[in-house]
């Protein structure tokens, strides 16, 4: 096998091969793209690779170091469980949707120069897009609209960042900044990386999408997107002190919101925010031990947020219903989901033998050991909300919180459950042998997990946490409400634009109708009678098969405008991947 | 507007006797954490208080309590809004015209 052959090939071809097979066919070949991806990492040795000249630029799509293969280790692995998670689903679009959104991720992961992570950076962004609008609801296509236009946003600060730092520095390639001489492009970068890191106030995309995305689609999405942010942040922008403060920022702010949220897909993207702010705080600190403990908490956190998101999917798919206000008594119907779900949330909250354990304390630990005592107290205040809510909270009111409300449930089939077998077995793994995790880590580990006191300090801390919530577990019932974020402002900057379209472009719009009714159709009947003449007169019997031509040239157009935007936006990924193509062929 | 409409919470159930049996070990288990704290301290405390016994075992159930307050407390007070808070702020669509007047507005019939 050669040194480097790019993961994202085989989702690629993964991804074509579904769209040309039957929906029942088809998803077998996912799994098998992953098993592939995983064989492709293992296989890989360090160095560049994939080097190409496109357009006159000279690019890399195959850089291969530690960095990058522990992201690509576990972005294989996940890439796996998700695919059998979703196996049972036959709607092909959302499988080649997943492939190509996996094969956006890995070209990030492996991209050299800034125009190659922003191919990948886009193609993430319209394929996810997808994954939220093909759950094919209203409440999806709204969040799913919402979500492309954010992210559009994003991937726009990347564009210009990039565009300006090539036009100052003449250099597209994509390396470490020097926090104490970055430029206001290597912040606009910033900006656009840290919209799909959701650091907050950037971050409401994120709880207003996930929710309304496929059963399967979240379980992808809760792996890829703002783990591939906290990859180019980390490959970029290690030891920006605004990202160490921001990142402990967010880990209390997602928990803030997850311990008062219904929905339960809502509350564990809520925790994505919160966990991937440990990341961002280990990367903004940027010491070695920060660095790894970010990278080995990306790495345990895709596992059991994985887990997480099957668990609360398998909710949404059994009982037809997330919202714990409508859930509870469901433990002895459901009593396997139930156990996989607490592997991951006892990974998530750090409970020794798991894996949040073995990576969290390690950025908590990091930070403190590097002076930034106010930043580690503020993770271990995270530490305990998550546990308050995703590892108390949710299980509590979703399995036991009263008696069964006699929900209809639909069978779970059996590769789901394969898929967090899988993950709860990678989740225990991980917290018993950290050295699989730790060898993988981009630099020298130093850290030594179990410790009795490390031991000791999370079983105190986690264990009060449920005195905490046994006092307040009537004050902490979930209510059918929803609550405020910072969506309420996107909302409104759509709303206003929508107003300025109502008023003075309707009016111009009336304006310029009249116009044409008065003045223009007039001319224009006048000039179509004139050439009625010239045609019964000279072209008759010359081009009569033009008529009809354009007639079904009319015809399909008009089978064309759907007026739904999904529509439009895939058209236009064809018409673009044609373009390249063709480019790329000739060019 | 869903913040003035909160009923206050109804009292909790009375435990079963499996409940009070775990309740009971919970307690235990938590005491000899303690316990073991006396003996068992930090290496490095980072804020002095935080390497006395009992510190943790305090931190965890103030912040879970406080959190779980806090929280609550915004979300009955200005954070939380009924779950369709946002279609009921969306535009309402305009009537749609008539096909046949619209037709005929525009003076031109069919060939």
């Amino acid at each position: 096998m050669s040194d480097f052959l790019h993961p994202s090939l085989f989702f690629l071809a993964c991804a074509g091969l579904v769209w040309l097979l039957p929906g029942r066919l088809g998803r077998w070949l996912p799994p098998l793209a992953g098993a592939l991806a995983i064989l492709a990492v293992l296989s890989m040795r360090h160095g560049d690779y994939a080097h190409f000249r496109y357009l006159g630029l000279d690019l890399g799509a195959g850089r291969v170091d530690a960095l990058a293969v522990v992201f690509a280790h576990v972005f294989a692995i996940q890439a796996l469980i998700g695919f059998i998670y979703a196996l049972h689903v036959e709607d092909k679009w959302q499988h080649m949707a997943a492939c190509l959104y996996i094969a956006g991720a890995f070209g990030c992961l492996f991209a050299n120069d800034f125009v190659v992570l922003f191919i990948g950076w886009e193609l993430m962004s319209v394929s996810s897009t997808f994954l939220v609008w093909l759950r094919r609801c209203p409440a999806s296509t709204g969040a799913g609209i919402r979500y492309f236009l954010f992210h559009t946003l994003g991937g726009l600060c990347v564009l210009a960042g990039l565009l300006l730092r090539h036009q100052a520095l003449g250099t597209w390639a994509f390396t470490a900044i020097d926090p104490a001489s970055a430029q206001y492009f290597d912040y606009l970068i910033m900006v656009g990386f840290c919209v799909n890191a959701a650091v907050i106030p950037l971050h409401a995309w994120l709880p207003d999408a996930y929710p309304e995305a496929t059963v399967t689609g979240a379980v992808f999405m809760s792996a890829f997107t703002t783990k591939t942010a906290v990859y180019v942040l980390a490959r970029g922008f290690a030891g920006f002190e605004i990202l160490g403060i921001m990142g402990t920022l967010m880990t209390l702010y997602g928990v803030f919101y997850a311990t008062i949220e219904n929905n339960a897909r809502r509350i564990l993207a809520y925790h994505i925010v919160s966990q991937v702010g440990y990341m961002v705080a280990g990367i903004g600190i940027g010491t070695a031990m920060t660095i790894n403990g970010a990278c080995a908490h990306a790495y345990a956190h895709i596992l059991y947020k994985g887990l997480l998101f099957m668990g609360a999917g398998a909710l949404l798919f059994s009982a037809g219903t997330a919202k714990l206000n409508e859930l509870g008594g469901l433990f002895k119907r459901m009593p396997w989901v139930f156990y996989l779900y607490m592997v991951a949330a006892v990974s998530i909250s750090g409970f020794p033998l798991f894996s949040g354990f073995v990576s969290k304390t390690m950025t908590i630990t990091g930070a403190a050991e590097s002076h930034h005592a106010w930043l580690a107290l503020g993770m271990e205040i995270a530490a305990v909300g998550t546990f308050l809510s995703v590892g108390i909270k949710l299980p509590f009111f979703a399995w036991f919180g009263g008696p069964d409300k006699g929900l209809e449930l639909k069978p779970v089939p059996w590769n789901m459950y394969l898929g967090m077998g899988l993950g709860a077995f990678l989740c225990f793994w991980i917290g018993i042998q950290p050295g699989f995790l730790y060898h993988l880590l981009p630099n020298p580990v130093e850290y030594v997990p179990y410790t009795p006191w490390h031991v000791l300090q999370a079983l105190l801390l986690l264990g009060f946490t449920g005195l905490g919530f046994y006092i307040l577990r009537v004050r902490m019932t979930p209510e059918a409400k929803i609550n405020l974020d910072f969506d309420y402002f996107y909302r409104l900057v759509g709303r206003g634009f929508l107003a300025i379209c109502r008023v003075p472009v309707a009016a111009l719009d009336d304006w310029w109708t009249e116009f044409y009714a008065r003045a223009g159709l007039k001319g224009m009947l006048g000039a179509a009678a004139v050439t009625a003449w010239f045609d019964k007169a000279a072209i008759d019997g010359v081009v009569d098969g033009t008529a009809l031509g354009v007639r079904r040239v009319g015809q399909g157009a008009t089978l064309a405008q759907t007026g739904r935007l999904q529509d439009y936006l895939a058209a236009a990924v064809v018409v673009g991947l044609a373009i390249f193509a063709l480019v790329w062929f000739w060019g | 507007m869903s913040s003035h409409d909160h009923q206050p919470p109804p009292p909790a159930a009375p435990l079963g006797p499996t409940a009070v049996k775990l309740r009971l070990a919970m307690y235990v288990a938590l005491a000899v954490l303690v316990a073991l704290n006396l003996f068992i301290l930090p290496h490095e405390p980072h804020f002095g208080i935080d390497g006395w016994p009992g510190f943790w075992a305090a931190f965890g159930v103030v912040v879970a309590m406080g959190l779980g307050r806090l929280a609550k407390g915004a979300a009955h007070t200005f954070l939380g809004q009924d779950e369709d808070f946002y279609q009921r702020r969306e535009p309402k669509p305009a009537p749609a015209e008539p096909v046949a007047a619209a037709h005929g507005a525009h003076g031109h019939g069919g060939h």
